[in-house]
This record gives structure tokens, C-alpha cells and sequence, in this order.
């Protein structure tokens, strides 16, 4: 279509060239004439202004060139609230689908099946937690987020690598009190590491675990579930060559669905309920007893069912099209499905957006916000020429599902230009969503925060943010401020005054070197940003950590900053910079505590040191306090997880191990037990 | 019409004669070049002001009038100063630089009374001199605009185009 619009546009402007170029030649060869003419009838006219008939001809070709390269370029920087469409019937939706031409694919029959991902038995005895513990830091507080470590006061649970059986798997590990520290129960997730050596199997299946939600009652596992056409089988079927054979077994068609297992805690982690619903996950979040599990699906054509399916312990049940929607333009290559599972009545409330494919999850305790992307050709002058690389400008398109308990119901759509960076880019806060967004590239880039509201259209926007070229790395919203952070060389940060949303601006802005990748409120006027160190010319230098002062909003300062080089400790790494999820963040204990791995290369072989690192921030001063190695710090496949804090011991949970600090002595391990035996 | 023959740069620019297929009357310094049947205007260099004068009136030959009527009384109006003619129904005016005058002549009468003198029909209704049209602008739906000496503009429909195009070559 875009494509097609282009080259209509190039024969457009070319055609009017022609047509102005013959009319002015035309002109020429009349006037000459009429001047010979007049030189026989001995006629000397005074001279026609040329210049002028001139212009009356360039004018309006030059206007009407410009005109056509402009406009389509002006046609997109308005915005509205999108249109939602609704599909009423099977044969509308394969329309939709086919207008987006696709390569068929057989699909697995992939919802069918459900089993007990728990083979291992055991009885374990309850206890009394501690009475206080860490909980995994998340982005808006009541909306719980998946991890793959977490902690009731009494059981750490951890979701690994199994190198051994090469499958991955849950551990649950007694915690409390201190004395008892051991692995209780392991149950590996489905994994038919043989199934591709036996033909008579037509399908294979592996389960990768995405992570876990803990609460009172239940533990909530929730795995990926692939389903893989058997290569031996379908090689016996039909035509047996040995080239072919030593191909990848994955080679053929394969779908995901996303599994969702509650086990109970009373009953010694027993089975209670199993979900299954069609499609790879997305993302999940949990408010109070409510579960919301957004999965990608995709479909073909030639499917004979194509709506989503879901099962609940074994009942398979096909979703109505009242629940589907698409938003206008959509190309649409499956379907995003939100379900949101009431835990207590194992209700399944559930909305389907016909579309290619969601980025990011934002989920407020009200709103489920989806984002998706969607690409524009925007044809302009200079473009005429193929450049050989694509030109198009991003645009997001963002949905707002509106939350009833687990009831969902889809209430907004609309879109904007550029891409959100991760699911902190966005933030409502009393009705209003904001977002910073990136456009562009290079010289064109444009930073801007938008503030859209409930019908999500955009009612303010602050754009060009930063200097040219810097492109967004990290935003926070905090009530009415924002704090963002873009960077090419230099770190400018940004306080963004948003307590009239139809109006932001800018309070303040503090230049230093380095840029963070993460910013964590600590109380209403410090900032800690988590990122990277780097020189003035952008080079990036190490890990930093920084506490950002913005008690005088117009003049925010860096109070005190912590440098690990990688020039001191070796290429270093932490997956903090990242996931905010590995943050450990005690405010009254002020003590942060993180990840930490690193690579020293020698001449031929490199050496690995994993560990937590813990730093204090009393009095706002960050200080390294300890970096805690399990005895297996060296080895790269037990690479550190997860600190976690019950009372005043902290835990450290590497792969295979968990180690035990006292807060009043860091540096030095009271246990550490290997959860793998 | 005219046919000029000699070598002299100086007369070639002063006198601007374009070349014409056909002619009769022939210009020339030299009397070896002079033809038979035709005018032959024969003149040494110092009398070319002289020539320059009698160009015109070899040209136009003799003067046609036509005769009319404006607020004043009737007059005529000789060939030469007449920008165009058009008529209204029965009406028919002929437009000079400064005034119109109705005449009781019909317009093809008029058309053949100014045959031979660079007259074009350009509607069903004008008929235009082509030595007053200053400037020809085509616009875009095939038609011409001109533009008259006193800065009028007229327009040639698209039947006329070929003959207006045609009385323009030499």
C-alpha cells in the first residue's frame, strides 16, 4: 500500500513535471513565431516580459511539486483516538486476515493436552514466616509482577537451568527459620529431550518456565509451552536422506501456549488448577487475587479455527467474537489476547485484539495498557531515490483495557509517533497517561513526553527533548514530576513538571557524564539511577550508580555517585541496568543490593566472578558495603540471581546455592546450602 | 513577403527581414540579383533609412477602412489600428486603442474585407490583429491566451487554434 502510494506519487510529480516543461516549450516556439511574424509585417513591438510569463508557469509547478511532497508528510502528525473495529462473523475475520498476505502455517493442535508438571512427591510440613521480607520491586505498587525468585517469609522459590537433565525447573527452598535452610521439593518443568529420536511421536514438547507469583495460599507457575512437528516422524512418513536428517529436529511448524499452574501450599504443593491458553506470553501482572496472563498468537488462514482457544483443568473452551476487536489500519498476523482469571472462582474474563504483534506492558491498577508498533512508508522528495535502507516512521499504537476486578473490558485506543522505550515510558496518574517516546533517528531524533488522556488522545506534548541526536534511555514518573534521562554523549537529566497535564514543562536539567538505564524514586526528592559511566565522548566506561538530588527541582544535583570500572574489575555486567526486577531495595534498611558478574580476559583464557553486591545509602552517601560470593563464584553457569531480605538476614540465591548474610556483618556468610542435591 | 539579398552584415541586423518561402518583393544592393515578376527594391547603403520607411508601406500595399459609429457620430478607422472586432448578436464592435465603434456590417463581410491583412477569427465571435497580440500564453486546457498590445487578453478556442497557428507562418 505505502509502497504502492510512492511510486503513485513519483509518476504524479513526474507527469506534472512533463506537463509545465511542454507548456513552457510550447510558449517558446508560439512567441518566436509570432516575432518572425511581426518582423515580415514590419511590426516592432516592445518586448514581452518574459520573466513574469515565466513565473506564471514555474509558480505553480514549483508549488504544486512542493505541495505533493509535503502533504504526506503533514497527513500523519495529527492524532486522534482510534477507531475500534469489531468482527461479527468467521468469514470477516479470515477477510481481515487475508488482506495481510502470509505464508500458511499448519498449526499443532497445541490446547488439547494438560499433565502434572510436578512428578516428584513429597510432604512438606508448613511453618511459621518471617515477619518480614522483600518483595520483588515493581512498577506501580498492588500490581504484583512475575519473577523468577521470589519469597513468602517462609519458602524461596527459584525457577532454573537444570544442566544436568537440561530442563528447567521449580525449587522450593525451606528459608525460615535461618537453621533450617535446604531445598525441600524440585519438580522439573515437561521436557521430551528423546522425542525427536522416536518416530512414531508426532509432536514433540518442551516447556520453558517464564516465572512465578506467590501468595498466601498458592504458588502460580507459569510456563511457555512449545509444540514441535517430530522431524523423525514426518522423515518416515515420506522420504529418509541422511542430509537431511542431521538437520535441526525443530525444523517444521511449531506453537506456543502459555500454561498457567496453581499449586497449593497447605497441600503440600499439590495441583490444583491448570490453565492453558493459546499463544506465547506477553507479560502477566497479578493484582489482589486477580491474575492477568496477555498472550501472542498467531494465526493462518487455512486454520480451521481460528479463534483463541483456552482450558481450565481440561475444558477447553473457544472465545466468542463479542471479545475481538481490531483497530483501523491493523495488519494483522494474529491475535493478542488479555485474560484476566479471578483465583478464587476461576472465572475467565477474556478481550482479543486482531493485530501483528504487542511490545509493552503497562499495567496500572485500573488500566491494562498494550502497546503495538506499526510502521509508516512517508514518502517524501528527498526519498524518491530507493536509499536502499527503510525510512519509515514508527508508529505506536496503544490500547487501554479497562479493569473490573478480573473483568476486562477494551475502553480506548489511539495512537502516536515513535516507540516507548519499556513499560516505565508510560504512566497514568488521575486519568491522564504519559508517555515518553522516541522518534526518529540520528539528526531527526525527537524525544517527547505526551500526556493522552482517558479517550487517549493526545492532549499536550513536550517535544525535543535533550540535545539533538540523544535519544531517550530511561524515564520515571512520580505523581506529578517526571524524571528522564536521554544520552549520546553526555547525561542530561531531566526534572518535567507535569502537575498540569495539558501544560508540562521542563524544571530542570543536570549535564554529567554517563547515562542511566534505570531510575528508582528512593523518597520524593532522591532519585537513584542505575546505568553506566562513560567519558565526554560517549564511551562507555563502567557500571554507575547515582543518587540525584531534586529538592530544588530547577537545579537537580548529583549527591553522590559510585563507579564500577570496567578497567578495575573487568568487562563487568549486571542484569540491574536492565530488569528492574533484580533490584533489591530496602528503604529502611537503605540498602540496595544487585547482581554482579564480570569477565577478565587474559592473553588466552578469561576468568568469571559472579556475585551480590550491596551498597548502603545512609545520609544519601552510596557505599560499598559487600560483595558476597558463593563457593561456586567462579563458575559461570551458577551465576548469581537474586538478594532477598527476611528480617534482618539476607539472602543470596545463585543457581545451585543460597547463602545467608547477617545485616550487621555483610562480608561474611553464616550458611550456604546447595539446592541442588 | 520580403526577400533580402545581400551580404552586408550592417543591413542584415537593421532591417530584421526573416526568411520567407514565399515572396515578392525582393530587397538588394546588388542589381545582378534582382528578379523578374517580382518587386525588386534595389538601393546603395546610404539610403537605407529610406528603405526601412518603405517597408511598411510595401507591405500593408494599400489602406483598408472600416467604417462605424460610436456616441460621437460616425467614423472610420483604418485596418492598421484596429485591435479587434467582436460581435454581440447583431452588434458588432470594433475595438481600436481608445474607443469602439458599431458598425452595421456583418462580421464575415468585415473578415473578407481584411483578408489580406493579418486578420484571424479566434471565436465565432472575434476576430483578432494579429499585430496588436503582444504575447501567446497557453493555458491548460488547450486553449490560447493573448495578450494584446493594450494589455487586454483574449482567448482562441480550440477549433481556431490551427488556423490562428497556421496565419502565423511565413
Amino acid at each position: 500500500m505505502n509502497e504502492l502510494f510512492r511510486i503513485g506519487l513519483i509518476i504524479a510529480s513526474a507527469l506534472i513535471t512533463l506537463l509545465f516543461g511542454a507548456q513552457w516549450f510550447y510558449t517558446t516556439v508560439l512567441n518566436k513565431q509570432l516575432q518572425t511574424k511581426h518582423a515580415m509585417m514590419r511590426i516592432f513591438n516592445p518586448k514581452h516580459n518574459n520573466f513574469v510569463s515565466a513565473l506564471k508557469v514555474l509558480v505553480p509547478a514549483t508549488v504544486l511539486l512542493v505541495a505533493i511532497s509535503v502533504a504526506p508528510s503533514l497527513q500523519y502528525s495529527d492524532f486522534n483516538g482510534l477507531e475500534v473495529g469489531r468482527i461479527q462473523s468467521d468469514t470477516e475475520l479470515r477477510q481481515l486476515l487475508s488482506e495481510y498476505a502470509r505464508e500458511t502455517n499448519v498449526l499443532m493442535p497445541g490446547i488439547a493436552m494438560t499433565s502434572d508438571m510436578r512428578l516428584e512427591t513429597a510432604s512438606v510440613a508448613m511453618g511459621t514466616p518471617a515477619e518480614s521480607f522483600s518483595e520483588t520491586n515493581v512498577q506501580v505498587a498492588g500490581v504484583d509482577e512475575m519473577d523468577t525468585i521470589k519469597t513468602d517469609g517462609l519458602f524461596i522459590y527459584q525457577t532454573r537451568y537444570n544442566v544436568e537433565l537440561n530442563v528447567e525447573e521449580v525449587v522450593i527452598i525451606r528459608a525460615w527459620p535461618v537453621e533450617e535452610l535446604e531445598a525441600v521439593l524440585t519438580f522439573p518443568a515437561i521436557a521430551d529431550n528423546e522425542c525427536y529420536l522416536d518416530v512414531t511421536k508426532e509432536f514433540c514438547i518442551n516447556e520453558s518456565i517464564q516465572g512465578l507469583y506467590v501468595d498466601d495460599d498458592s504458588l502460580i507457575v507459569i510456563s511457555n509451552r512449545n509444540v514441535y512437528s517430530n522431524y523423525s516422524f514426518t522423515q518416515t512418513a515420506s522420504d529418509t536422506s541422511d542430509q537431511t536428517a542431521r538437520s535441526l529436529p525443530w525444523v517444521g511448524n511449531w506453537q506456543s501456549d502459555t500454561v498457567v499452574r496453581v499449586y497449593a501450599k497447605e497441600d503440600s504443593f499439590a495441583l490444583v488448577d491448570e490453565y492453558v491458553f493459546e499463544g506465547y506470553m506477553i507479560g502477566t501482572r497479578k493484582i489482589n487475587n486477580d491474575l492477568f496472563v496477555i498472550t501472542s498468537k498467531f494465526v493462518s488462514v487455512d486454520a480451521e479455527e481460528l479463534l483463541p482457544r483456552y482450558s481450565l483443568n481440561g475444558t477447553v473452551t473457544t472465545t466468542d467474537y463479542t471479545n475481538i476487536s481490531y483497530l483501523r489500519d491493523t495488519d494483522p498476523s494474529g491475535f493478542t489476547s488479555i485474560y484476566g482469571i479471578n483465583l478464587d472462582t476461576k472465572e475467565i474474563s477474556n478481550q482479543h485484539l486482531l493485530n501483528s504483534s504487542s511490545s509493552i506492558l503497562y499495567v496500572s491498577a485500573n488500566n491494562i495498557y498494550l502497546l503495538d508498533q506499526r510502521f509508516l512508508n512517508t514518502p517524501r522528495m528527498a526519498f524518491f531515490i530507493d536509499q536502499g535502507f527503510n525510512i519509515d516512521e514508527s508508529v505506536s499504537r496503544v490500547t487501554r483495557f479497562a479493569l473490573d476486578g478480573n473483568t476486562i473490558t477494551l475502553a480506548a485506543a489511539g495512537e502516536f509517533l515513535g516507540t516507548p522505550l519499556n513499560q516505565f515510558s508510560m504512566d497514568e496518574y488521575e486519568g491522564y497517561l504519559r508517555i515518553t517516546t522516541t522518534q526518529g533517528f540520528g539528526d531527526d531524533t525527537n524525544n517527547r513526553l505526551i500526556v493522552l488522556d482517558e479517550n487517549l488522545t493526545i492532549v499536550a506534548s513536550l517535544d525535543k527533548l535533550g540535545k539533538p541526536r540523544e535519544r531517550l534511555q530511561s524515564t520515571r514518573f512520580m505523581g506529578e514530576r517526571a524524571y528522564l534521562v536521554t544520552f549520546e554523549q553526555t547525561d542530561p537529566f531531566y526534572v518535567i513538571d507535569l502537575s498540569n497535564p495539558l501544560n508540562p514543562t521542563i524544571l530542570g536539567e543536570l549535564e554529567i557524564t554517563g547515562f542511566s538505564s534505570y531510575l528508582q524514586p528512593l523518597d520524593a526528592n532522591h532519585i537513584l539511577g542505575i546505568g553506566f559511566e562513560a567519558d565526554d565522548q560517549g564511551q562507555q566506561l563502567g557500571l554507575k550508580l547515582a543518587i540525584y538530588n531534586v529538592t530544588d527541582p530547577t537545579n537537580p544535583i548529583e549527591q553522590s555517585k559510585a563507579v564500577l570500572l570496567y578497567e578495575d574489575f573487568g568487562w563487568n555486567f549486571a542484569s540491574v541496568t536492565y530488569n528492574h526486577k533484580d533490584l533489591l531495595l530496602d528503604l529502611n534498611k537503605s540498602i540496595i543490593g544487585f547482581p554482579f558478574s564480570s569477565y577478565n580476559y587474559s592473553s588466552n583464557a578469561y576468568t568469571f566472578l559472579t556475585g551480590y553486591m550491596v551498597y548502603s545509602f545512609t545520609d544519601l552517601q552510596l557505599t560499598q558495603e559487600a560483595f558476597i560470593q558463593h563457593s561456586e563464584a567462579v563458575d559461570y553457569m551458577n551465576d548469581m540471581q537474586k538478594g532477598l531480605f527476611l528480617e534482618d538476614y539476607l539472602y543470596t540465591v545463585s543457581r545451585s546455592e543460597v547463602g545467608i548474610t547477617r545485616l550487621s556483618n555483610l562480608s561474611e556468610l553464616i550458611a550456604l546450602v546447595n539446592t541442588t542435591k | 513577403m520580403f526577400k533580402l539579398k545581400t551580404m552586408t552584415k550592417e543591413w542584415i541586423d537593421r532591417l530584421q527581414i526573416p526568411n520567407a518561402t514565399s515572396y515578392d518583393v525582393v530587397v538588394t544592393d546588388d542589381k545582378a540579383l534582382i528578379e523578374d515578376d517580382k518587386v525588386n527594391v534595389v538601393f546603395p547603403s546610404s539610403l537605407i533609412h529610406q528603405v526601412e520607411a518603405l517597408l511598411p508601406l510595401l507591405y500593408h500595399q494599400q489602406q483598408v477602412y472600416v467604417s462605424g459609429s460610436n456616441e460621437r457620430g460616425t467614423t472610420r478607422v483604418e485596418s492598421q489600428d484596429i485591435y479587434y472586432i467582436e460581435s454581440f448578436g447583431d452588434d458588432i464592435f470594433v475595438m481600436t486603442k481608445d474607443t469602439k465603434l458599431r458598425t452595421s456590417d456583418r462580421l464575415y463581410q468585415i473578415e473578407e474585407q481584411l483578408a489580406n491583412k493579418d486578420f484571424v477569427r479566434i471565436s465565432k465571435s472575434l476576430i483578432v490583429n494579429l499585430a496588436k497580440v503582444r504575447y501567446i500564453q497557453p493555458s491548460i486546457n488547450a486553449k490560447l491566451k493573448l495578450e494584446l498590445l493594450n494589455g487586454q487578453t483574449l482567448e482562441v478556442n480550440r477549433t481556431y487554434i490551427k488556423p490562428f497557428k497556421q496565419s502565423m507562418q511565413l
